[in-house]
């Protein structure tokens, strides 16, 4: 069992996500896997030229374990709470998949190159 | 086994982080899981300003499966004795 996140329920919380969104609600339950169960979600991301005023809230969601980088408490300090809500939309960061471009093309020049010689 | 257990010995040990995704944090081991999930309190991002989403945070939970290293000061690991105890651990597996 995973008990690190007991201290975490019913708080704020800001989660990244393995593609790169992060989204920021209330953590009401998880477990083992580190399935999350959020209420009052918002995903507080910049989407293209959508900027985070469309404000879409979602009442609760649940996010998968393998899904989930990291999730922070927002610290209940209220200048805190003031300088991120000031953060201009947030920018969608890296994903954790790390994925070759055109990766084919590379094993196909491998392959290429292995039946040269027969 | 053996890295849960050697993770446990550097609770309240400062360390860096780095994430598959390149977001380095700093902070204190707080604690760890048998999935080598951490907590860390106090922590601080390396470049805080292209990360603003971890500007309000100061203890996380970060999944085991997304961590890429852990760096740890030298003065932390007996690394003679952890590798005896890896070898040991693979040695007794094998059986």
């Amino acid at each position: 069992m995973s008990p690190l996140l007991k201290e975490y329920l019913n708080k704020k919380v800001v989660i990244i996500t393995t593609d790169g969104h992060s989204i920021m609600g209330t953590l009401e339950g998880f477990d083992k896997s580190t399935n999350l169960f959020l209420s009052t979600v918002q995903n507080n991301y910049k989407d293209g030229d959508k900027h985070k005023d469309s404000n879409n809230t979602i009442a609760i969601q649940i996010c998968r374990g393998s899904e989930i980088v990291c999730c922070g408490v927002v610290s209940e300090d209220e200048k805190i709470q003031e300088n991120l809500a000031n953060v201009p939309g947030w920018t969608v960061v890296k994903g954790t998949k790390n994925i070759v471009k055109d990766e084919h093309l590379i094993w196909k020049e491998v392959w290429r190159q292995q039946n040269k010689d027969k | 086994m053996l890295f849960f257990s050697f993770f446990k010995t550097l609770v309240d040990q400062e360390v860096v982080v780095q994430l598959k995704n390149d977001i380095e944090i700093k902070g204190t081991l707080q604690s760890v899981d048998q999935f080598l999930n951490l907590k860390l309190d106090n922590i601080s991002c390396t470049d805080e300003i292209k990360y603003p989403h971890l500007s309000s945070v100061r203890n996380i939970f970060i999944r085991g499966s997304t961590v890429r290293y852990v760096y740890l000061n030298k003065n932390m690991v007996d690394t003679n004795l952890l590798q005896d105890a890896t070898r040991r651990e693979a040695m007794s597996e094998r059986k």
